[in-house]
């Protein structure tokens, strides 16, 4: 039964990003990566929410709690709320960059920015090779639940078809494909975690009071975030949070999400509804401490929201759950792979082949797209436990961007040179770190030695004429008419 | 009443503010709110404050007209 769900779900999906063919240009760069900045409000919501809801905060957030408690409920919420803030305020700006320099990518908008075809190709690398471990997270995350669930789907299939899946998504339309499967998916996902919520609340006595009665009367410490300095501690929670909410809209598919909004308004119009979309989060919660006190020993702390699932719920709305979490995880492998093929073809194929058209461009991003989820897919199967590590590295790693995007904005004095060497000095700092002072977070370590050395070696460096123009440029061209005259100087 | 800055303040701040300056106050489980620990209960608090702060941020801001796009 939960299998026909399933199949029913894979096909509507397919269905949908069928129908965004419609309006989509197939052999455009621009089109595939950002859907040619065609994205209303309602595109807009869908395909940004996309990014938050995987299947590591289906899995690995009640997990996370059922092994960890609340250090790391606590910042795993506060960061994604703080980070909603932090785009209202980042996200126009960095969609507007990117309009002044015709940028389909975030390599696009630094290197025009800088003037350096060098820092161009050091971003895209680090985009590329930072997150090609999220594709492989999401495949074995859905490896988790197809083998907890078992409704019928071994991994190596359940790997394949969801490669298989994503990569037609994307060559079908785009990332357009992509929004509108989203809507699907966040549906399923919507309805499936409240009731697995209020189905938790329900099976306590006392209701969800009930349940965190429990948990402070048998493990009290999974309700705290502790304030001795050990690494989960109070600071690591809040550097955490810093850091975190800082790096969220820089990831390569959120940036890609940006881009291909309409206009800036609608970018902060989204802020404005990004947290009441969190009203999920509550139900997540209560079921992971519910699966705490009903469920101990499980032998996954990942199975914890699945087993309340299974315990709970009846065989068709666990294979509505397996098929949300499925698209979940496709949709998301979709769009990390299309970001990852875009910076690739268009930051570094395109730079060591100027000669090659745009046609030649978009097969040279779906050759990457197949590649990296490929590669995602062989990773997952083959050396599944290198994940964790791979994937915080990861965060860390892309989230050195921040430095350049923020110069970029505010700072003249800032030169391609400052750039380079904070970049290299915070993502060499990342694999040389072997301990952290206070237990602060690696990343946020990184990003401050970053800064330094980028601050430095800007005021040791010059900067060319052009950097500075197209730095006026982007403060004082709020208006459409004055930047095209501006720029074509 | 448009203004850059009280965008920045309202939209900005007071979130962070709400979240990580005041983590030390909110950073307990007692009193039990709603059925929650208190700081769940503060965080599911915030998420509503903080989309009503960007919507008074958005209400504010300047930028929102000066664009052309």
């Amino acid at each position: 039964m939960a299998m026909l769900v399933f199949v029913i779900i894979m096909l509507a999906s397919l269905g949908l990003a069928l129908l965004a063919r419609r309006g989509a240009i197939t052999n455009s760069m621009d089109d595939m990566m950002k859907a040619s900045g065609s994205f209303g409000p309602f595109l807009l919501f869908f395909i940004s929410v996309g990014e938050i809801y995987t299947v590591g905060t289906l899995l690995g957030a009640p997990g996370s709690i059922y092994s960890k408690g609340a250090n790391y409920g606590v910042w795993f919420f506060g960061y994604i709320l703080l980070a909603y803030v932090v785009g209202y305020f980042l996200n126009p700006a960095v969609w507007r960059m990117g309009q002044l320099a015709k940028a389909v990518t975030v390599a696009d908008i630094i290197g025009w920015r800088f003037n350096s075809k060098t820092l161009q190709i050091l971003v895209a690398v680090i985009g590329i090779v930072f997150y090609i471990p999220s594709i492989q997270f999401q495949i074995t995350g859905m490896g988790i639940v197809f083998h907890y669930l078992d409704i019928g789907i071994g991994f190596e299939s359940a790997a394949i078809l969801g490669a298989v899946v994503a990569f037609a998504y994307i060559s079908l339309a785009g990332i357009r494909a992509s929004a509108y499967v989203s809507v699907l998916k966040d549906a399923l996902l919507i309805m499936a975690v409240v009731v697995i919520g209020v189905a938790a609340a329900n099976a306590m006595p006392g209701g969800a009071e009930g349940i965190f009665r429990m948990v402070s009367a048998k493990m009290p410490e999974m309700l705290t975030v502790t304030t001795e300095p050990i690494t989960a501690g109070a600071t690591f929670t809040i550097s955490t949070i810093l850091f975190q909410m800082l790096g969220f809209y820089l990831s390569p598919p959120n940036l890609q999400a940006t881009m291909s909004s309409e206009n800036a308004k609608n970018l902060r119009r989204n802020a404005i509804l990004m947290p009441l979309y969190m009203i999920m989060f509550p139900f997540l919660i209560i079921a992971a401490y519910y699966s705490l006190v009903a469920i101990p020993g499980l032998e996954k702390a990942d199975y914890a929201l699945l087993a309340v699932a299974v315990k709970l719920l009846p065989g068709w709305m666990v294979g509505l759950l397996a098929g949300g979490a499925a698209l979940t995880a496709i949709l998301f492998m979709a769009v990390a792979a299309l970001s990852i093929s875009g910076l690739f073809s268009k930051n570094i194929l395109a730079i060591v082949k100027p000669d090659f058209s745009e046609n030649q461009l978009v097969w040279g991003a779906r050759v990457m797209m197949a590649a990296s989820l490929t590669l995602g897919v062989l990773l997952a199967i083959y050396s599944p436990n290198l994940v964790a590590n791979l994937l915080a590295m990861g965060y860390f790693g892309f989230t050195q961007t921040v430095v350049a995007i923020m110069f970029g904005f505010f700072w003249k004095g800032s030169t391609k040179w400052g750039i380079f060497a904070g970049l290299l000095a915070g993502v060499g700092s990342l694999f040389l770190m072997t301990s952290v002072p206070y237990g602060l977070n690696k990343g946020c370590v990184a990003l401050v030695i970053n800064l330094v050395v980028a601050i430095i070696v800007s005021l040791l460096t010059k900067q060319d004429s052009e950097v500075i123009k197209r730095f006026e440029a982007y403060r004082t061209t709020k208006l459409k008419t004055t930047l095209v005259e501006d720029i074509n100087q | 009443m448009k203004s850059r800055i009280l965008t920045i303040l309202i939209g900005l701040v007071v979130p962070l503010t709400g979240i990580v300056v005041l983590f030390p106050f909110w950073n307990r489980v007692e009193p039990f709110v709603m059925g929650f620990p208190f700081n769940y209960f503060w965080l599911f608090l915030w998420l509503f404050i903080t989309s009503g702060c960007l919507y008074i941020a958005f209400k504010l801001d300047p930028l929102n007209e000066e664009e052309d796009w």
